[in-house]
């Protein structure tokens, strides 16, 4: 039973990870706590599940409009980038925003499989941080941290109130519309099946007396591949060079002929789609979908971050991974309606004896 | 060659620069000396387009460079080795090296430059793992200078290297300057020892509370009365 648990811990602490490396690689890079994030954490959720279903004609026109300023924005920031300003350019970016409108609004008219969907929610959200990035923080990269901080709050409280209207207040969930992808869902499989049966039909493995339910499988084995991914971008690419340049020192990352903002950009982008994806996952495994799931997971992954050590990617793996667990183990002691506070009080004792947190740099702060 | 022409620089609404106007010859060592906060800094990040509100006339080989993004003015030669040296700490010296050589896609080339940078600092070649930031503060300005060498500048801008190094290690680091000026790049430096300065340059300047108030060969600023008494100490 312990063991059981533990596993659910470790599931739920990958997701928290996935989202927590996308607060701390924001932190690292331009030292502002995106309180955006979950919110782009809870609109890749929304829009996988408006295009698995058929939604309304009045939510496709929502998330249409919505999608549509958004690749508006993206596409106006890298054409004005790329060729300058002018009219041309407007009219690029407002004709893409117009088509990427129309495409999502069509998308969430018609049931689209589940792959796909996860795939366009996904780049739909990473471009959401790109944009929020260009139109909310750009502007205030030289202005006092503070401002920063409440325009971020601003944001994700907007976000949230824009979901509401779009999709209403109420939980939504994919098995409600049918639309809960087949191979997840827990079907008993004689123990005796062989394990492929299990991964490709099946629904969950028992392993003695464990049972891991073939969607953990999925969250844990996603969730890692992608942050052992970015580990080796961050680590071993160019990309990734240019980024830990630009968190240590920006004006001399401009001297060596980076261009900073683009790797502002890409770094928005990488982190929201990291976390669209685990807002996706954790959608289909708790089953509930709606505006305010961002917020609920956004603080905890927040928390991940700062356990791990905020501006540290591998600490915020490490972070989510023990929030997770120490969750599970509250659920384990029967404590289940004090789960979140004894995560807390789990970040709250590894701050108090290690500030920096648990892998956080003991180096002195760059001046 | 650099030419600067009627050049104003400030930060919000204090003017620095108030026109100055000045020649860098690209294949020469040119010196800037002047007090603290004479503007000296400012002009060099001027030049590499860390600054935004600047206006004047500033080209380099007969191009327009004000206005454009600090990387543009990488990728034409122009390369600032930037006061207190600023090395990306948390990084291996090896990574800081690669860095410098950010924009350029020769593989060969990097791995050439690389291995001249650790001639000219056979130093660096024993700490080539260790993480930048626990190296000695000489051991630093060798790293801001190799990585500056490997973007493959025409005309390196250098501010203070001299800054907070022992007498020795001033030598030595002023000998190597000659050794790469001798390679066939240009160097600006900016010093507030003055006296080494000019005794490597071929030319100088001297900036006063943000204009030019002398300038002509390193060895008549020596000489020069005026230099003497204020510079180098009588």
């Amino acid at each position: 039973m312990l063991a059981q648990i533990l596993l659910l811990g470790v599931t739920m602490g990958a997701a928290y990870a996935l989202i927590a490396v996308g607060y701390t690689m924001v932190y690292g890079i331009i030292e502002l706590i995106n309180f955006a994030h979950g919110e782009i954490y809870m609109y890749g959720a929304f829009m996988c599940l408006a295009f698995t279903i058929e939604s309304t004609p009045y939510q496709a026109a929502g998330a249409g409009l919505a999608a549509g300023l958004i690749v508006w924005v993206v596409a106006a920031s890298l054409l004005a980038e790329r060729f300058g300003r002018g009219a041309a350019q407007a009219l690029g970016s407002l004709a893409a925003g117009g088509l990427a409108g129309l495409a999502v609004r069509w998308a969430c008219l018609v049931r689209v499989p589940f792959a796909l969907s996860f795939i366009a929610a996904v780049a739909l959200a990473s471009m959401l941080g790109v944009a929020i990035e260009i139109v909310a923080y750009r502007p205030l990269r030289e202005s006092p941290r503070l401002t920063a901080l409440i325009t971020a709050i601003g944001v994700s409280l907007v976000l949230q109130n824009v979901a509401q209207v779009i999709w209403s207040a109420e939980n939504h969930t994919f098995r409600k519309y049918g639309a809960h992808p087949d191979i997840f869902l827990r079907r008993n499989l004689p123990e005796s099946a062989p394990f492929w049966d299990v991964v490709t039909q099946g629904h969950y493995v028992q392993a003695g007396p464990l049972s891991l339910s073939l969607l953990q499988l999925f969250i844990a084995l996603v969730a890692f591949l992608l942050m052992l991914g970015l580990h080796l971008l961050v680590m071993r690419t160019k990309l990734g060079m240019a980024m830990r340049a630009c968190a240590q020192d920006q004006a001399a990352a401009r001297l060596m002929g980076i261009d900073v903002n683009r790797v502002i950009s890409l770094t928005f982008a990488l982190g929201s789609a990291l976390g669209a994806v685990a807002g996706i996952l954790v959608g289909l495994y708790r089953d509930e979908i709606k505006p305010t799931m961002g917020y609920q997971a956004g603080v905890f992954a927040f928390s991940a971050a700062v356990l791990g050590g905020i501006g540290n990617i591998p600490g915020a793996m490490v972070g989510g991974l023990v929030l997770g667990v120490a969750q599970s183990l509250a659920i384990y002691f029967d404590l289940s309606e004090w789960a979140t506070g004894v995560a807390y009080f789990v970040m709250i004792s590894v701050i108090v004896l290690r500030p920096a947190g648990l892998m956080g740099a003991q180096l002195p702060r760059k001046s | 060659m650099l030419r600067i022409e009627g050049l104003k620089a400030s930060y919000g609404h204090l003017e620095v620069l108030h026109g100055v106007s000045l020649e860098v010859p690209g294949d020469r060592i040119t010196c800037l000396i002047g007090a603290n906060g004479a503007g000296k800094s400012t002009l060099l990040k001027t030049i590499s387009g860390l600054l935004r509100h600047v206006q004047g006339g500033v080209s380099w080989e007969d191009v327009p460079i004000l206005h454009r993004p600090a990387p543009w003015i990488v990728g034409r030669g122009i390369v600032h080795v930037p006061e207190g040296r600023r090395i990306f700490p948390r990084m291996t010296v090896d990574e800081n090296l690669a860095l410098g050589a950010f924009l350029r896609n020769d593989a060969d080339g990097i791995a050439r430059d690389r291995k001249r940078c650790f001639e000219l600092f056979p130093r660096l070649a024993e700490r080539i793992g260790q993480v930048a930031g626990t190296l000695s503060g000489g051991e630093q300005q060798m790293v801001a200078i190799a990585r500056g060498l490997m973007a493959r500048p025409k005309l390196l801008l250098l501010d203070e290297p001299s800054l907070g190094l022992a007498p020795l290690l001033v030598t030595e680091i002023f000998r190597t300057l000659e050794q790469i000026h001798s390679e066939g790049v240009g160097i600006l430096l900016v010093e507030q020892n003055a006296f080494a300065a000019l005794s490597i340059a071929h030319q100088g300047y001297v900036l006063e509370t943000g204009r030019v108030a002398l300038g002509g060969q390193a060895r008549d600023l020596l000489a020069d009365e005026r230099v003497r008494a204020a510079y180098l100490g009588g």
